[in-house]
């Protein structure tokens, strides 16, 4: 069943093309991992689907529903209201390259606060669901500490409880290992894989080809801002039909 | 140095030197009430905007002007368009119209100082606008904004002084009283730096502890980037 559908998506940053003309779907419980060397748009193309940046052109559906807008009954683009984006936001889950937890909070309560402040649950339920989660990525024993305290593994783990927290039916992972060593970058993708195996819709941005080739069901090979080859990871890696993308993969394998 | 007489004449300045604490409290609560309403309104208008305009004229006047024209300005202003305050409020109003011009500064720099990840963070889970600010960027700035908030009330403890000129009788008026009637110059000087000196660390030391105890959340100011800088 069709998620997300991407539709002719472009981004500018002055004259400059950061996107151009993007198309994507991406069905439920499929895991898609877009490479490309940097500069390639694939954290812009991440960063518009949930809104960060908006795009000059092009459509994000998602689930019945365009994100940023809606066409009203004559057919025209209404551009959604702040409060009607920050809604639908909270259906796509973002992680971030440099973790961003909310400094000023404990662990638990930087998993809380999106159920507590957004979805107005009530504070225990919040953080009942928050130790739940924090369980989940093995950081339990981490609750009441503050971010500072802990490694980047951790807070990168963090970040994917609070993420989670939302319910999202999307999951963007915007290099999510890029400041992390070897080590730290192999927790953080034992608890992505773990997500992946129960079925949770994802899109991840990453350098790791072994990581992408081991949890991705789809690869998306991204080029000056353009789309240039969607395979299966099997395809891709012992075939690939584009001349670019034999190229790049000649460099990482 | 007549030190008795220093002795003697310190009973008669904890009045006055109640006057000058309070008027420099209220002052700068006030002040940061408005300068934080304020300052949120300039973070949220955009560049050229008539808001920022205002907020910017108003920011010009009250660093390019002494405060000493300000405090006569409210003096002689405030009775013209009806206001016939007591000269305490008239301090009031004048130190806080004074303090209100920095704390938009203070208010705007420590909010721009956080980490624009802490705003998309935020967004990415759904939250508006208005509630990251909120929630997230306003306790994240109050920190930010302890330090220079002391250099900003230990400004106001001795711009209050300057209130002896609408004859507020506040510690340097009671001073002037004194030497006017004793001519003990060095005593009541001397007397009254100690005292403003006292009344400043004391207060120093309590904003110190509320900035390491109370909002003790980012002893390594996670977001600034320095913990990147200590673990890899």
């Amino acid at each position: 069943m069709l998620l997300l559908s991407v539709q002719n998506l472009c981004k500018y940053y002055g004259s400059t093309p950061a996107l151009v003309n993007i198309n994507l779907d991406v069905h439920m419980g499929e895991h898609v991992v877009l490479i490309g060397s940097s500069g390639s748009g694939k954290s812009t193309l991440l960063r518009c689907i949930n809104y960060l940046e908006e795009p000059d052109d092009g459509r994000i559906w998602l689930d019945g529903q365009y994100i940023g807008g809606h066409i009203d009954q004559a057919n025209q683009w209404v551009k959604d209201q702040p409060s009607e984006l920050a809604h639908k936001r909270r259906d796509i889950g973002m992680v971030f390259q440099g973790f961003h937890l909310f400094a000023h909070l404990k662990i638990i309560d930087n998993v809380a606060i999106g159920p507590r402040r957004v979805l107005k649950k009530s504070k225990a339920t919040s953080r009942e669901l928050a130790r739940y989660l924090l369980d989940k990525v093995h950081l339990g024993k981490h609750a009441d500490k503050y971010p500072w305290q802990l490694s980047g593994g951790e807070q990168q783990r963090v970040a994917i409880a609070r993420a989670l927290a939302m319910n999202p039916k999307l999951m963007l992972f915007d290099e999510p290992t890029s400041a992390l060593d070897p080590r730290l970058t192999h927790e953080v993708f034992q608890v992505v894989q773990e997500l992946a195996n129960e079925g949770i819709t994802m899109m991840i941005v990453t350098h790791e080809i072994k990581f992408a080739q081991k949890i991705a069901d789809t690869i998306v090979f991204m080029e000056k801002g353009e789309i240039v080859e969607v395979e299966t990871v099997q395809k891709i890696f012992s075939d690939p039909q584009d001349e670019r993308t034999q190229k790049f993969l000649s460099y990482v394998l | 140095m007549d030190i008795e007489f220093i002795v003697d004449i310190l009973p008669r300045l904890l009045n006055p030197l109640k006057v000058t604490l309070l008027v420099s409290i209220i002052s700068l609560t006030l002040g940061t009430l408005l300068g934080v309403s304020l300052g949120m309104i300039w973070v949220a208008s955009t560049p050229r905007s008539f808001q920022r305009l205002l907020l910017n004229s108003y920011v010009w006047f009250v660093r390019g002007t002494p405060i000493i024209i300000q405090i006569y300005i409210a003096f002689f202003l405030l009775p013209k368009v009806g206001l016939n305050l007591d000269v305490f409020w008239v301090g009031v109003v004048a130190l806080t119209f004074n303090s209100v011009g920095y704390q938009i500064e203070i208010v705007r720099a420590a909010i721009e100082s956080i980490n624009q990840g802490q705003w998309e963070a935020a967004g990415s889970i759904g939250m508006t606008q208005r509630m990251t600010f909120f929630w997230i960027i306003l306790p994240q700035s109050a920190r930010r904004m302890i330090p220079p908030l002391t250099n900003e009330l230990s400004n106001l403890i001795k711009a209050s002084s300057v209130l002896s000129v609408i004859s507020l009788f506040e510690l340097t008026k009671a001073g002037d009283a004194i030497i006017a009637s004793s001519f003990k110059f060095a005593e009541v000087l001397l007397l009254l730096s100690v005292l403003y000196f006292s009344l400043i660390q004391a207060l120093s030391a309590a904003t110190k502890y509320l900035e390491t105890e109370v909002f003790n959340f980012d002893k390594a100011d996670f977001e600034s980037g320095k913990t990147f800088g200590q673990i890899y």
